[in-house]
């Protein structure tokens, strides 16, 4: 955000180049998206791609440069097409390095898997430690890429607009369904929403637009009109899309069935897979007591204090924001309350993520709650006393970028955990709080995950890959040996068993495991026990896979299913030895529950299955193209290409028209940007020269501290209310500018920066209303400390704070006629009263002081209400507004579906009270024409809704009251557009 | 005054002026359209067999002779040829005539939405299949540039067969139609198959029947004269590409990496080829006396032998190929998506020449009067002829 705010401030600066541009907008808000890293960047070329990728992820990126090339060759078939163009592919090792990609300004939340990017083309993607998601991200994104090229072909063969797009949830249901075969995560969500009753018709898929659930109905429906209609038909669909912008003709025309028939048919299709199972399927809300049942609630463990209090912890998020939670609960664990916040998360620099979905929590018998965040440029541990409720200590491994899942060992002198180095492969770590020694566990490509120490401290179960069947996307449970180092099966076969917690006895492990049944699909998320009372003899894994494993020696384990749910369980937490508290999955919501009498279960499970380890293969592996071999390398050198060629027409009243254009060039890393600026407000050929006006500016973004430079003329009329030598009444004269700047935005942390900022301007107005002629050279320097943690919602604001503190001073470095210094305090503060009704708060103080200081402005419908756009002006000023913010409807497309093409969404209500006060010198000198002088506000009644999540569209109606509010005038109105403050 | 008047009038002249040239461009127009030599290509492939093989010999290197945009893109057919005159439909719903000897547009004419079916041409007359909007069939006089008829209906995306006083046409809908080629009246239709579409061309097999097989992979021979089934056969995969054929023999390839010779006799397989990969797209076939040629989606092109499917040769290219080869006497052409125009040693796949187009070749070549028409990306007609001075020698 610090760059888009950057790119913002340096635009609105290059647009008000005379003088202080400070002294009026010299600050914006939003969060920082810093670089911590300084990447290495270099560039593997193969045959289709050019892959950028720096040298500590070099082995990821050659397995990447195979995965990406593979996905090319099986595309071209399912597309019957050639690209063309090599596909810039950017790799990142870890989602945290992904999170700093300058290809997108925007933040990348957690749980995104990469994205294709259509002005260049780009394609970018994390590895994060799973090779198998790598290989299949890389082709969901590559289907985008052969899908985007295909649909334009199309297009323009047919001389059709390219701007028509396939709907969301085709293209990435295609790039799903394509990507590979449906995984546990697909049958997760589908199962639930058939089970749950909200799958969504295909003439509604807009409702879930951009949703988990859309993605993975989009799959479904993919492979319903291959299997149904014939795999053909998918491109044939594309191939289409010109005859209709109606995609619903465009399916009717390719399959040949009308678009009511096709849906219903789908839903049929579906049903008939799944709806037999419903006489083996237990809800969790039914047969699971539910601890949390709101939100989102994930990650459960658990700890019994010494006076006997029991209490559930978990990473939840309930109101918009990352939160550890604690629910207090009796001794057959029904929660004795609402759960309360014990930790706040996404607000400080030393909390900003939890990983909801990704990170498990664990509590030790000394009543020690260890936990991970994202703090800065990499995960690091906490450790909670819970019983003296205070942050113990924070520990930062430098050498660790990603952590995950963190356990302790029985006496709380260790704590294993998860990790991603720079390399981008995910091992085992040990730490020891005595010694604060790290040792790595494991060494190699595979994913070694969910770690959970035994009761008697001797081996760690963990979920990996490195099974033989790994190289499908299969994980099995496995332990590691304290003592000897060695890893040992403990469950094998084709399923994705994640998450082990050992029984208090040490006697059972039970973890989740789902797998393809005989119709190929995964099964539902099962907690499942494996008994660990009796040795077995196991073959041994090397931790480093070097070596090969042991000689094979036949051998089983008993592995039971404790439960037949609908759709998915997680996070299983041994708690006692009665019950098991986990995630469930149901109605798309995750809820902390909990299933008692596991003793029962045991005895009487619903399925029993032998785990044969007698058919342990060998260590799988991945190609990967080789540089120097399959590939060249070479260094990255940033190259601009043009991203924005856009004419500019304008027609004003007062200034006439301004005819121009704007060109914007970045590189392929989007680190660099230029962008020229030209403008001509000239009314004939004979002015052309002396009205032009141009600009050129260069952001460097690929440092910690961004920082833009430019150079500029400005030449032509200008309408500023803000010149004290511009009249009052019609504020229009001619200025020639020649001027630079430079500007520096040093992030602090994700929530706050400092900003520096200096211009240097030769201006010459001509005033012809007034006093003729005016030069100056003005030096112009401010700096501004700036904080936002704000959590925004459709309209705006909902919770949090954001403020800005800045200083500034102006001087005529030549004529000395100008020479004032800047102070401006802006405070903003957000009271989530409930969960949908939100007290917001602003208030602001500004001032310039000294000779010939600007004016600020207030007005309109973003501050002071009831007034024009700029009618009250000062030099100093006091402003307040305070807001009741709540929902009148949550979603008015259902009441009125014709809204629905509008995008429009939450119609929410606002009351609200503004006042203000302008003066120059004394403050109480009335100047009506200004409204200086008077105290004056507004009170009254708004409405915002929401258009396609990207616009606010604002409705206001109230009193308005001046000098002092003794007066008030009569009933005003206005309608804009824009976010609330 | 009279100065206006005199410039107004100039002005309305010019208008007059343009207007006639441009609606004199707006039309196709022949004067002798009935008279054709061995030269034209009437219908798509030269013959309604499709075999896109020639005795015709073209001496190698070829150069550039001229290039025509054509506004849009083109279907998977070959241009037409016509008294020296090319003809192309358009995707954009034009035809476009232009001379073969210098590449001048001659005229051009809207025929509604997309053209992807090639055009075919009889008696003076050129029968035109959009692929959207009202009007689908449309048969148009050469001679008199007017409308003989149009039909609505579904629309048609694959070549059709003119013969017997006869347009037999199949439809996206999988319905086979045959209409009188003078008034446009339907003497018969059949249905294919329920949910079935055709967007391979139709074959003409002498003295047996009209051959069509649907994207179901449904092969049929239906008698001409009322559209009975004579045979009909299920292949190994969906048919999307154009089929070819020659003798008794008819090269058909699936999507699902296989290529069928059938026997044109009783549709039974004479050989099928099964590639390694089941997900590889075969493109349009090409036919000779000895071989079948095919490109695919995996950059392959094979010749097998017609007799028994041996695989005489295979050359692998960097992209995919859709377009239908053209053999010629000694050399096949190949256009390739990467933009690349092949030409390989008919006998053992050498590339003897190649050079790089503007855009991909997804359609069919025609050879005339000494020369090589390719149509490509984004709509470039281009046609090659020998380079002055640098025949190959081996040609």
């Amino acid at each position: 955000m610090t760059r888009t705010a950057l790119k913002l401030l340096c635009i609105i600066a290059l647009l008000l180049p005379a003088g202080n541009i400070f002294a009026q907008y010299g600050y914006h808000f939003g969060r920082n998206k810093i670089q911590y890293e300084d990447f290495d960047w270099q560039v593997m070329k193969t045959e289709h791609f050019d892959i950028y990728f720096y040298p500590e992820m070099l082995e990821l990126a050659e397995r990447g440069a195979f995965f990406a090339e593979e996905a090319y060759t099986e595309l071209q078939h399912k597309f019957s097409f050639s690209l063309n163009n090599r596909v810039p592919l950017i790799f990142y090792s870890s989602n945290l390095h992904f999170k700093q990609t300058n290809v997108t300004s925007g933040f990348i939340p957690d749980g995104v898997g990469g994205f294709f990017e259509f002005l260049k083309g780009r394609v970018v993607i994390p590895a994060n430690g799973n090779l198998h998601r790598f290989r299949r991200v890389i082709r969901h994104e590559m289907v985008h890429v052969f899908t985007y090229n295909k649909l334009t072909r199309v297009m323009r063969d047919h001389r059709r607009p390219t701007d028509r797009f396939l709907p969301l949830w085709f293209t990435e249901g295609l790039a799903e369904y394509w990507s590979g075969k449906p995984d546990d995560q697909h049958e997760m969500v589908i199962r639930d929403a058939l089970f749950s009753n909200y799958l969504v018709p295909l003439e509604s898929m807009y409702r879930i637009q951009g949703s988990y659930v859309m993605y993975k109905q989009g799959e479904a429906i993919n492979r319903f009109f291959s299997e149904v209609y014939g795999e053909e038909k998918i491109l044939e669909i594309i191939d289409n899309v010109w005859k209709d912008r109606d995609f619903r003709v465009v399916l009717e025309v390719t399959l040949q069935d009308e678009f009511e028939v096709i849906s219903q048919k789908w839903l049929v299709w579906l049903k008939e897979q799944y709806y037999p199972e419903f006489q083996q399927i237990e809800l969790p809300s039914i047969i699971a007591g539910g601890l949390s049942t709101e939100g989102f609630s994930a990650k459960p463990n658990f700890h019994r204090f010494a006076d006997g209090t029991q209490k559930v912890y978990f990473v939840g998020n309930k109101s918009g924001l990352g939160n550890v939670y604690e629910v207090e609960v009796d001794s057959d664990f029904r929660p004795l309350g609402e759960a309360r916040v014990l930790i706040h998360g996404e607000q400080s620099s030393e909390f900003e993520a939890f990983h909801l979905f990704e990170s498990r929590i664990s509590v030790s018998k000394q009543g020690l709650l260890v936990f991970v965040t994202k703090s800065g440029g990499q995960d690091v541990v906490h450790v909670f006393d819970l019983v003296e409720d205070r942050m113990e200590k924070t520990y930062r491994f430098d050498d660790l970028v990603a952590i995950y899942s963190p356990s302790w060992s029985p006496d709380s002198k260790q704590i294993t955990f998860t990790a991603i180095t720079r390399n981008g492969f995910t091992d085992l770590y040990l730490f020891s709080r005595e010694t604060a020694e790290l040792q790595q566990l494991t060494s190699d490509i595979y994913d070694d995950r969910d770690p959970s120490w035994s009761p008697d401290g001797e081996r760690i179960a963990f979920s990996s890959d490195r099974t033989s069947l790994g190289v499908d996307g299969h994980y099995n449970i496995f332990t590691y040996d304290v003592k000897d180092g060695n890893i040992r099966y403990v469950t094998f076969g084709e399923q994705t068993d994640l998450s082990p917690t050992w029984s208090p006895s040490g006697k059972q492990l039970a973890y989740i495991s789902t797998r393809r049944d005989s119709t190929g699909r995964y099964t539902a998320q099962n907690i499942w026990s494996v008994d660990m009372s009796h040795e077995v003899t196991l073959p041994d894994v090397s931790a480093t896979s070097t070596s090969e494993p042991s000689p094979q020696v036949p051998t089983w384990r008993r592995t039971t299913r404790l439960t037949s749910l609908s759709s998915a369980s997680m996070d299983p937490y041994w708690a006692d030895d009665d019950h098991i508290i986990f995630t469930s999955f149901e109605g798309i919501s995750f809820s902390i529950r909990q299933i008692s009498k596991v003793d029962s279960l045991l005895k009487a499970p619903k399925q029993v299955v032998t785990a044969n380890l007698s058919g342990i293969g060998r260590p799988w592996t991945y190609e990967r193209l080789e540089i120097g071999v399959d590939a060249e390398l070479a260094a990255y050198k940033p190259k601009y290409n043009l991203d924005i060629a856009q004419g500019i027409v304008s027609q004003n009243s007062v200034l006439g028209t301004t005819g121009g254009a704007v060109l914007a060039f970045s590189d392929m890393l989007g680190d660099d940007y230029l962008y020229l600026t030209l403008l001509n407000t000239g009314t004939g050929s004979r002015d052309f020269l002396r009205d032009l006006s141009l600009q050129l500016s260069r952001f460097k973004l690929n440092n910690r501290a961004n920082i833009g430079y430019g150079i500029y003329r400005y030449s032509g009329r200008r309408y500023d209310v803000t010149d004290p030598d511009a009249p009052i009444a019609f504020p229009v004269f001619f200025e020639t500018v020649y001027g630079g700047y430079g500007l520096v935005s040093y992030p602090l942390s994700k929530f706050s920066r400092v900003e520096l900022m200096t211009s240097l301007n030769w201006t010459r107005k001509d005033i012809q209303l007034r006093r003729g002629d005016r030069e100056a050279l003005l030096l112009s320097n401010s700096v501004a400390l700036v904080r936002d943690n704000a959590l925004y919602w459709m309209n705006g604001p909902i919770s949090g704070w954001r403020g800005s503190l800045s200083a500034g001073y102006t001087s005529d470095v030549l004529y000395s006629n100008v020479s004032y210094f800047s102070v401006m305090l802006d405070v903003r503060k957000y009271f989530r009263i409930a969960n949908n009704v939100t007290f917001a708060s602003w208030g602001m103080a500004r001032i310039n002081e000294g000779r010939e200081a600007r004016l600020f402005v207030l007005g309109g419908s973003w501050d002071l209400r009831g007034f024009n756009w700029f009618d009250v002006r000062g030099q100093k000023m006091w402003f307040t507004s305070h807001e009741l913010r709540f929902p009148l409807i949550n979603a008015p497309t259902i009441l009125l579906p014709i809204l629905a093409p509008f995008g429009v969404a939450h119609l929410r209500g606002t009351l609200f009270f503004d006042a203000a006060h302008a003066w120059n010198k004394d403050y109480d000198e009335l100047r009506p024409e200004i409204r200086s002088g008077e105290t004056v506000g507004s009170a009254g009644f708004g409405l915002r809704v929401n258009l396609f999540g990207a616009f606010v569209m604002r409705w206001d109606m109230g009193y308005r009251y001046r000098k002092g509010f003794t007066e008030r005038d009569k009933i005003f109105r206005q309608f804009f557009f824009g976010w609330d403050f | 005054m009279g100065l206006l008047k005199m410039s107004q009038k100039l002005n309305i002249s010019r208008f007059l002026l343009f207007v006639l040239f441009w609606t004199g461009c707006q039309t196709i127009q022949f004067e002798r359209p009935n008279i054709v030599t061995d030269s034209d290509w009437l219908v798509d492939g030269y013959t309604q067999n499709r075999s896109r093989s020639t005795s015709d010999g073209l001496a190698l290197p070829l150069e550039v002779a001229w290039e025509y945009n054509a506004a849009a893109a083109f279907g998977p057919g070959s241009p037409l040829i016509l008294n020296g005159v090319v003809l192309i439909g358009t995707n954009k719903g034009e035809v476009h005539s232009i001379e073969l000897a210098t590449g001048r547009k001659r005229g051009f004419k809207n025929f509604g939405d997309g053209i992807e079916a090639p055009l075919a041409i009889s008696e003076g007359f050129m029968y035109v299949a959009s692929a959207w909007g009202k009007r689908v069939l449309t048969a148009f006089d050469l001679k008199k540039a007017t409308f003989l008829w149009k039909n609505g209906g579904t629309p048609i995306e694959s070549g059709f067969v003119v013969t017997d006083g006869l347009i037999i046409a199949a439809d996206v809908q999988g319905m086979v139609h045959a209409f009188d080629q003078k008034t446009g009246e339907e003497q018969w239709k059949i249905e294919l198959g329920d949910r079935v579409s055709v967007q391979s061309s139709l074959l003409l097999i002498q003295n047996k029947g009209v051959f069509v097989v649907d994207d179901a992979g449904r092969a049929s021979l239906l008698n001409i004269l009322d559209g009975s089934v004579l045979w009909s056969r299920q292949l190994s995969g969906p048919v999307y590409e154009g089929a070819s054929s020659i003798g008794s023999s008819i090269a058909v390839s699936t999507t699902r990496g296989t290529v069928e010779v059938l026997d044109s006799d009783d549709g039974s397989a004479k050989w099928i080829y099964h590639s390694t990969n089941s997900s590889v797209r075969f493109g349009a076939t090409a036919i000779s006396e000895n071989l079948v040629v095919v490109g695919a989606t995996d950059g392959v092109v094979r010749a097998f032998l017609v007799e028994n499917g041996v695989e005489k040769w295979s050359t692998q290219l960097p992209d995919v190929v859709v377009a239908a080869p053209l053999i010629e006497k000694n050399v096949v052409y190949v256009g390739s998506l990467g933009r690349k125009l092949y030409a390989f040693d008919l006998q053992d796949g050498t590339t003897r020449w190649e050079t790089t187009l503007k855009g991909r070749i997804k359609s069919a070549m025609a050879i005339s009067e000494g020369g090589l028409l390719v149509l490509s990306e984004p709509r470039n007609v281009t046609y090659f002829k020998t380079a002055v001075g640098l025949k190959d020698a081996s040609n």
